[in-house]
């Protein structure tokens, strides 16, 4: 279902456990949290910097 | 209308056009009837001496009057307004439901009717019971409420308030408020605003406007910004918005409380002018003062949801979400993907604009079964991506990922907009004076006051006259007076504050009582001949915004039926050359002009005809030349410049069997 | 949905104002004499702290209810 991806992770919506998609794979790939069990899972903000303009 | 819509459906709140009268509206304090058991009340009745009618002879028939329930006869009683006030009692001292309504009619010649109805579906309405006189609510019942030791239904199970259904209505004799009770007065209103619906509630001063005007705010309230649900960073609502900075009417209505409006406001108090300015606010269009819109006035954020599944197909093929490679059937060019992470999902805050893949992902290709009949193999995956429309730009504001009920990946991400009103953007007043925004003028510019105010708004004075909404020069001032005072205005319909009582108060404050103030231009610094009238009015930021709306095509897709440019603002479609259009360019007898439109532009097509059997030539590979089938020989091909929508029509015609034949002639 | 920093129409700073008129209008003073007080004399200053709504403080929570809920590393 998902490719290989690297250093991507989520987050669970339920409990902000970090789940990564490695691990993902491991529980048979359905989307699950690791530690909660919840199905819903948001991306993670990358740490780029981001430039803003006050308008 | 009709008289039994007071207090039970709104009179103002309807929609304009088609649906007008259809599509109605609750009042505040109706109540829809709920049924009680048929059976029940029979059994009631029969006891009260009610003679069931198979039983009734002929002298009960003939003076007695007739017993109906949910319109049906059932028997005839010999005394009914006994009957009647009998019921009744019994109802207001809770043996009978409160669901239930009795209705007396009594005509000269005709025989008296009792009516007693418990059916659900009737619209009821509370009143308070006036006994004798006087009215059974008494202040230390209302204490009762207000400490919180009684509660509504305490009311209707004391006695206080009973619920009348339209039918009942008829034999009660309401007086309009305390006041007006007298010994004839059978029951008094609650309050006289709840004849309006949930929108109407909120138009401040209603009873000066014309009708019309409050019609179309009930509509309009509709269509405002707000916050609509306070969890909106975890909801998947597929277009939302949020207004940045809702504040409090300061003109209020007492049922705003009740509604929780205050909670949830849609709109924003805005220093209001009332005058020309430049020509820019003409018809209806506002000017904005540039400074407060850079402050934050009006601004909202708009949310879309893009939604992707990863679907399972026959024969083990699934869809896949990846960043799809060069050589796959439909891939758009590699910018496109240039957001996209490895999982094959955009990262959150990427800006992004119209064409951009949000979600990129591979599908097997359509039909695979009819391939594998000619053992042939398909072509390989396509690109069914999922991009940002192309009128759009955004930034990513969150990314959910999930499972849907088949156990497939379902990825949706929310992209956000921020709108500042710009040129076009709409607006309006809670008097149906809505505007577009014509012109945005520099602080500097504005008129302003020795005190340093400065319009946020300035209304152009001609939206005033013919609509007739005295109800906004009222708002404007009580806004003014309550923002001088420091406390709200109260604009309620018919208990509101007085006109006198404002005038006073701005007098008190310093103000003129006309609610107009000595202005100076700002771009000339003269001071003006006229004061001008100036106050604060609640106003509301539409979610028809320009940026939704804009659009322009030069050439583009056509559709495949008709060849003609595809409709709508989604698909990059043309702008409709209707009938009427076509009128005005004959009139003007712009024939070219019209030819241009309706074939250069739209759908021309050449047409090979035989001249001879006067049906459609079709081109014939072999022999390179175009023939008609049924003239062979004979045959003398033609080609004729007609739309592809004709072309069409002929071919729907031979498809009932009726033999469309084009006559040509030489062109002259 | 937060105290603008500015008042829209005349630019005044009013964003340092609201945590006091607040507390004390919730405390039972007047308003209109809290914004006397914190010397807001044109309604158009006025109008902005008497009308605002500070919604922000329910939205905030579901902000934080990840982050109280934290069972995994954080």
């Amino acid at each position: 279902m998902s490719e290989a991806s690297e250093g991507l992770s989520y987050e669970c919506v339920r409990c902000s456990a970090k789940v990564a998609t490695e691990e993902l794979k491991l529980r048979g790939g359905g989307i699950k949290c690791t530690f909660c069990g919840y199905r819903i899972l948001r991306k993670v903000r990358p740490p780029v910097i981001k430039r803003v303009s006050a308008e | 209308m009709h008289p039994t819509h007071w207090g039970r459906l709104c009179p103002n709140e309807t929609p304009e056009g088609s649906n007008c009268g259809l599509v109605k509206n609750l009042a505040l304090s109706a109540c829809i009837s709920v049924a009680v058991n048929v059976e029940k009340v029979r059994q009631v009745l029969y006891p009260m001496g009610v003679t069931p009618a198979p039983d009734s002879n002929r002298e009960l028939r003939l003076s007695g009057a007739k017993i109906f329930i949910n319109g049906s006869l059932i028997g005839h009683h010999p005394y009914p307004s006994e009957l009647v006030s009998e019921l009744r009692d019994r109802r207001r001292r809770g043996e009978i439901s409160s669901e239930i309504n009795v209705a007396h009619f009594k005509t000269m010649d005709r025989r008296e009717e009792i009516y007693v109805n418990c059916d659900e579906g009737r619209v009821r309405r509370p009143l308070i019971i006036v006994e004798k006189g006087v009215s059974m609510l008494q202040p230390e019942h209302v204490e009762k409420i207000r400490s919180g030791e009684w509660s509504w239904e305490d009311l209707v199970k004391n006695a206080i308030i009973e619920y009348i259904d339209a039918e009942e209505e008829e034999n009660i004799y309401v007086a309009l408020n305390l006041d007006a009770i007298s010994p004839k007065h059978t029951h008094v209103e609650l309050s006289s605003y709840t004849i309006l619906g949930i929108c109407a509630s909120l138009i401040p001063y209603p009873e000066h406007n014309q009708s019309p005007r409050n019609s179309y705010e009930a509509a309009m309230a509709k269509q405002a910004l707000g916050v609509y649900t306070t969890n909106f960073i975890y909801r998947v609502d597929s277009r939302s918005h949020v207004l940045h900075y809702p504040q409090i009417s300061i003109v209020k209505t007492k049922p705003m409380e009740i509604l929780g409006y205050n909670h949830r406001p849609s709109g924003q108090n805005c220093v209001v002018a009332i005058i020309s300015f430049e020509g820019y606010n003409m018809e209806d269009a506002l000017v904005f003062n540039k400074a407060s819109i850079e402050r934050g006035l009006g601004r909202s954020t708009f949310f879309r949801i893009y939604e992707a599944e990863s679907r399972q197909y026959l024969g083990g093929l699934k869809d896949r979400f990846i960043i799809p490679e060069a050589g796959i059937r439909g891939f758009r060019g590699e910018q496109y993907y240039r957001l996209l992470e490895s999982d094959g999902i955009v990262s959150l805050e990427a800006s992004t604009v119209g064409g951009d893949v949000l979600i990129g992902r591979i599908s097997p290709p359509r039909f695979l079964e009819e391939y594998k009949e000619f053992e042939v193999k398909g072509p390989s995956m396509r690109d069914t991506s999922v991009d940002v429309r192309q009128s759009e730009a955004g930034i990513v504001d969150d990314i959910f990922i999930t499972e849907s009920n088949e156990g497939n990946k379902l990825v949706k991400v929310r992209v956000r907009d921020q709108r500042i009103p710009e040129l076009g953007d709409k607006f309006a007043s809670r008097h149906g004076q809505k505007g577009v925004i014509g012109m945005i003028v520099p602080q500097e510019d504005m008129p302003f006051a020795e005190s340093g105010i400065v319009p946020d708004i300035i209304v152009n004075p001609h939206a005033i006259p013919s609509r007739m909404t005295i109800g906004q020069f009222l708002e404007s001032m009580a806004g003014k007076m309550a923002a001088a005072r420091g406390r709200s205005a109260d604009g309620t319909p018919f208990v509101n504050e007085k006109s006198s009582e404002i005038k006073q108060t701005l007098k008190d404050y310093g103000f003129s009582h006309t609610g107009r103030e000595v202005f100076y231009s700002g771009i000339t610094g003269e001071k003006f001949v006229a004061d001008i009238f100036v106050g604060i009015v609640y106003y509301q930021k539409l979610h028809h915004m320009v940026s939704d709306k804009v659009h322009a095509r030069a050439r583009g897709q056509v559709q495949m039926l008709t060849r003609q440019p595809t409709e709508g603002r989604a698909r990059g479609g043309g702008l409709r050359f209707g009938e009427m259009e076509r009128d005005c360019l004959i009139g003007h007898g712009a024939a070219m002009l019209l030819r241009d439109r309706l074939l250069e532009e739209s759908d021309k097509y050449l047409l090979y005809v035989c001249e001879n059997c006067g049906y459609i030539a079709y081109f014939d590979i072999k022999r390179r030349a175009y023939v008609c089938r049924i003239c062979e020989d004979d045959a003398q091909i033609s080609p004729v410049v007609i739309s592809y929508a004709f072309k069409l029509l002929l071919q729907e015609l031979m498809s009932l069997c009726v033999a469309p034949k084009l006559k040509l002639t030489e062109r002259a | 949905m937060i105290i603008p920093v500015r008042c829209f129409t005349c630019g005044k700073v009013i964003g340092d104002k609201w945590e006091d008129f607040a507390q004390r209008v919730k405390e039972g003073d007047d308003a209109g004499k809290v914004l006397d007080d914190l010397g807001l004399t044109r309604y158009c200053c006025r109008r902005m702290l008497l009308s605002h709504v500070e919604i922000i403080d329910e939205i905030i929570k579901f902000y934080e209810v990840g982050r109280k809920q934290q069972i995994g590393p954080p």
